[in-house]
């Protein structure tokens, strides 16, 4: 692929701001032993505002959360983010049991002592990078406040009993959060206020179809059209909580289509990639109906690729 | 095979319908079945499409302007063949798999045919089925043996695929002119006619010589058969005080009270005060399992009707399991993740984590790594949940529903280890009776099946009773309450609000009856019990839920909503008061 600055480029973003990410580079660059932390996107971004209103924070040394139902490609954009800033990653999942010894750092024994076994935000903050936050509202609350002098203007960790670690100045931190499914909280307002707030939107159709052929050059684009209408009716019907949304994959989707260039039949492809996603026997049935409803089951390579 | 009510599948069916019309934000007026039963799945989307290009009001309009006709149904039949015809070629160019699938419905048609009986084939209409049989045929590329006006019919049918709505419409008219001879046009307003609602206007508080308590036998799906009359035994103290017939109907009806003579009237001295000075309570354990040999006859009535109202829950429960149990996963999966932050995890010993400094010489002199401290997998749980369950006479027409709503959240509760308690309320002869459904440290859920409504309902009674209940269970209040109650905000009882000793008195409903339960609720919350509600009602009543639960309370027409609309209520519950 090529570099994504060149693909910002093609989708017509602004001139400045990628300037500013190549001056960023230039300005900090990565050293040998966090190089392979670096991503090398497999799937862009597409959504020229976004892209811009993201860019914009990151170079104004602000943090960033995205925040958006499933499927509106919050992680692939953060991936894309860091290739474009071409900083390393450290990538943290959050969950309902995380705390502050998760993020930061624990306590250890290696054999002769007890040492400090640092975090991911620690290496993230001292090492500098970009750390992705992801489900950042999955954690309780009080977990979270670890975060408050990494985040704000301190930009510094008090490991306590260890050391003051500074944030280094090209160091981010982007959040990621699905807001008001079940088992997300409400983040409160100490954490919230110390990101800029990016609401991410559902792909559209015609920046679907682009991600597709982007993706496979060489698909039928009558197919490719009714893949993402496919698509868009999973994600209509998630909205409208008929089905969860665990059938509504992007990467799932994306997925079958390389499995039927692979030789299987699209209805093979579509119930291990799309279909299948949830467990429920029910919602199976539900989702099987949309799929048949547009895609023959026995649509194959012949006729999906040119 | 079209018809305007919705069983069964009729979830799968409404999703073809809405996924067809890229929306769900309406009611379809039609589902399309197979005589057999099967959801037809190519007929649904038909139905779709028809809203996707069509003006469905103006459309609905228009079938509604025949359906006094006997032939109503036909024409339906008639008409949706040629709306067919329309929204196919319509909808081809965007959706090219709609050939296949017109083909498979062909191939459907005459396979369904061939399996049913000769009843069956006799009950339908040869009229309708020839239209069917000759437009099918076409699609698979049969012969079409029809002549006369029955071909001409058949043409006339294929609508064209350029029709806009009020050429539709036109051509429907034209459809009847030719063929039937009459033109039912459109109506200015569209009828409606509610059965229900006809039957809850006739029904009003009647003071009489006795009072029954009587379980409807309806389908629980909102439509009544039967009318339910509900009297009121005149008093003695205070001019209507229940006395000892009364107190030997509720015991022949719910079984002898939990409590002893002695705790019964500590209670009573402690609840039934002021406005409620003329009241009794009642507390039981479920007990009955049908009429018994010497109960009182029209205790014998109530109890086998309340019999047969749990085999109605049973059955409801089994016709919606695949729902039911889609409803237990998410809502269980939602509260688990909630209550989690609300469970303390144990501490337990690891080679990482938090250095207990006391310890840390272990490490050198006996070579022990487990000198660090960790959360667990064990929780510490002190939430306790009860559910309240509103029994009367108003939850007739949902007493399916609201049993199996009881039942996901008891389910989805036990789920994640969370003790919940399920009780009913209903008010009859002065007495209100709180039943148990459910003991907190009852695994299975089943029990809140027993749950049938009838009486009236003293709300603010019942809600004090309860929450002096809870209190009993945790005098040391070492535990956090929540309690829910499944209502429809609608406090309605025969019994007025004592005033002074004087005989009379306001009657406990409307306005004042709302203010009486506010002021419960509001002593609860004091008292550290969160309350809050479920609100499966009319929305004449939303008022009344506001004014008595505040915003604390979430409104469910559909068990499809119960997960959702639960787990925020609980989120907005625990935001607002955490647990201690």
């Amino acid at each position: 692929m090529s570099d994504i600055l060149d693909f910002l480029r093609e989708e017509g973003v602004s001139e400045d701001l990628i300037r500013g990410a190549e001056e960023f580079r230039g300005r900090y660059p990565v050293s040998e032993e966090y190089r392979d932390r670096v991503p090398e996107p497999q799937y862009y971004y597409y959504g020229k505002e976004t892209w811009e209103m993201a860019l914009a924070v990151l170079l104004a040394g602000r943090n960033l959360l995205l925040a958006g139902p499933k499927a509106t490609g919050k992680n692939v954009l953060c991936e894309n983010l860091a290739a474009a800033f071409g900083q390393p990653v450290w990538n943290v999942s959050f969950h309902i049991n995380m705390d502050a010894s998760y993020l930061i750092g624990t306590d250890t024994f290696d054999g002769t002592r007890v040492t400090f076994r640092p975090g991911p935000i620690y290496l993230c903050a001292d090492r500098g990078g970009f750390g992705v936050l992801d489900e950042i509202n999955m954690a309780k609350n009080e977990s979270l406040a670890v975060l408050h002098s990494a985040l704000d203007f301190r930009r510094a960790i008090d490991v306590p009993g260890y050391d003051l670690i500074r944030v280094k100045p090209q160091t981010r931190f982007i959040g990621t959060m699905n807001y008001g499914y079940a088992g997300t909280r409400e983040l409160n307002e100490a954490l919230s206020s110390r990101f800029a707030i990016l609401s991410v939107p559902e792909i559209s159709e015609a920046d679907l179809d682009r991600l597709i052929k982007k993706s496979f050059p060489d698909i039928n684009p009558k197919i490719c059209t009714q893949f993402v209408k496919l698509f868009v009716e999973l994600m209509r019907k998630t909205e409208k909580a008929e089905i969860s949304d665990r059938a509504l994959d992007l990467r799932g989707l994306l997925d079958a289509l390389s499995l039927i260039r692979e030789g299987l039949t699209a209805g093979q492809a579509l119930r291990m990639c799309i279909v299948d996603k949830t467990f429920d026997a029910y919602e199976q049935s539900l989702i099987m109906d949309v799929v048949k409803a547009r895609i023959p089951a026995e649509l194959d390579r012949t006729i999906s690729f040119e | 095979m079209i018809r305007r009510e919705y069983t069964g599948n009729a979830r799968r069916a409404r999703n073809y319908i809405w996924n067809a019309a890229g929306r769900y934000d309406f009611e379809p007026p039609y589902i399309a079945f197979y005589p057999t039963g099967e959801v037809d799945m190519y007929f649904n989307m038909v139905i779709g499409l028809a809203v996707k290009w069509f003006d469905m009001d103006y459309l609905t309009a228009f079938f509604d302007s025949y359906r006094s006709s006997r032939s109503a149904d036909e024409y339906d039949e008639f008409l949706w063949l040629g709306i067919e015809n329309c929204v196919f070629a319509k909808e081809l160019p965007e959706r090219p798999i709609l050939a296949q699938l017109r083909t498979d419905r062909a191939n459907d048609f005459f396979r369904i045919q061939n399996s049913l009986s000769r009843q069956q084939v006799e009950m339908q209409s040869m009229a309708v089925y020839d239209q069917q049989a000759a437009r099918w045929s076409e699609v698979l590329g049969r012969h079409v043996l029809l002549a006369g006006k029955k071909r001409k019919m058949y043409e006339f049918l294929k609508f064209e695929g350029n029709l806009d709505t009020e050429g539709l419409v036109a051509r429907m008219n034209e459809f009847f002119e030719e063929f039937f001879h009459f033109t039912p046009g459109i109506s200015e307003e569209k009828r409606s006619f509610r059965f229900a609602d006809s039957l809850r206007r006739g029904f009003g508080k009647r003071r009489g010589s006795s009072e029954k308590l009587m379980v409807r036998t309806a389908d629980g799906g909102g439509i009544t058969d039967k009318d339910v009359q509900l009297t009121h035994t005149a008093g003695m103290r205070y001019g209507f005080a229940p006395d000892k017939k009364d107190e030997d109907y509720i015991r022949a009806c719910f079984g002898d009270c939990a409590y002893s003579d002695a705790e019964m009237r500590i209670l009573e001295e402690a609840l039934c005060t002021d406005g409620d000075a003329a009241c009794r309570l009642w507390v039981v354990k479920p007990q009955r399992n049908g009429a018994e040999a010497g109960a009182l006859i029209n205790a014998q009535d109530f109890l086998t009707k309340a019999a047969e109202q749990r085999r109605r829950n049973e059955k409801y429960c089994e016709k919606n399991a695949l729902m039911i149990n889609e409803s237990i996963k998410r809502l269980s999966a939602a509260l688990g993740t909630l209550f989690e932050s609300y469970s303390r995890h144990l501490p337990e010993k690891a080679r990482a984590g938090r250095l207990v400094a006391r310890n840390a010489y272990r490490l050198s002199v006996v070579h022990d790594p487990y000198v660090f401290l960790r959360d667990g997998d064990e929780t510490e749980n002190n939430l306790r949940v009860t559910l309240l369950l509103d029994a009367s006479m108003s939850r007739l027409y949902s007493q399916e529903k609201i049993a199996a709503e009881a039942y996901v959240i008891a389910s989805s509760l036990e789920k994640i280890h969370i003790p919940l308690e399920i009780l009913s309320y209903r008010t009859i002869r002065g007495f209100t009776v709180i039943e148990k459904l459910k003991e907190s440290a009852e695994k299975r859920a089943d029990s809140v099946l027993r749950y049938t409504a009838g009486g009236w309902n003293r709300d603010s009674l019942a809600f004090r009773t309860v929450g002096r209940m809870i209190r009993e269970g945790d005098p040391n209040r070492r535990q956090s309450h929540i309690l829910l109650i499944l209502t429809d905000a609608s406090p309605n009882d025969s019994m007025p609000i004592a005033s002074g000793g004087l005989i009379g008195g306001k009657e406990y409903e409307g306005e004042l009856s709302v203010r009486e339960a506010r002021k419960a609720v509001s002593a609860l919350r004091e008292d550290g019990i969160r309350t809050s509600a479920i609100f499966l009602g009319s929305s004449a009543h939303l008022d009344n839920v506001h004014q008595i639960f505040g915003k604390e309370y979430v409104r469910i027409q559909t068990i499809a909503q119960l997960a959702d609309g639960v787990s925020k209520l609980i989120a907005m519950i625990l935001r607002e008061s955490p647990p201690d």
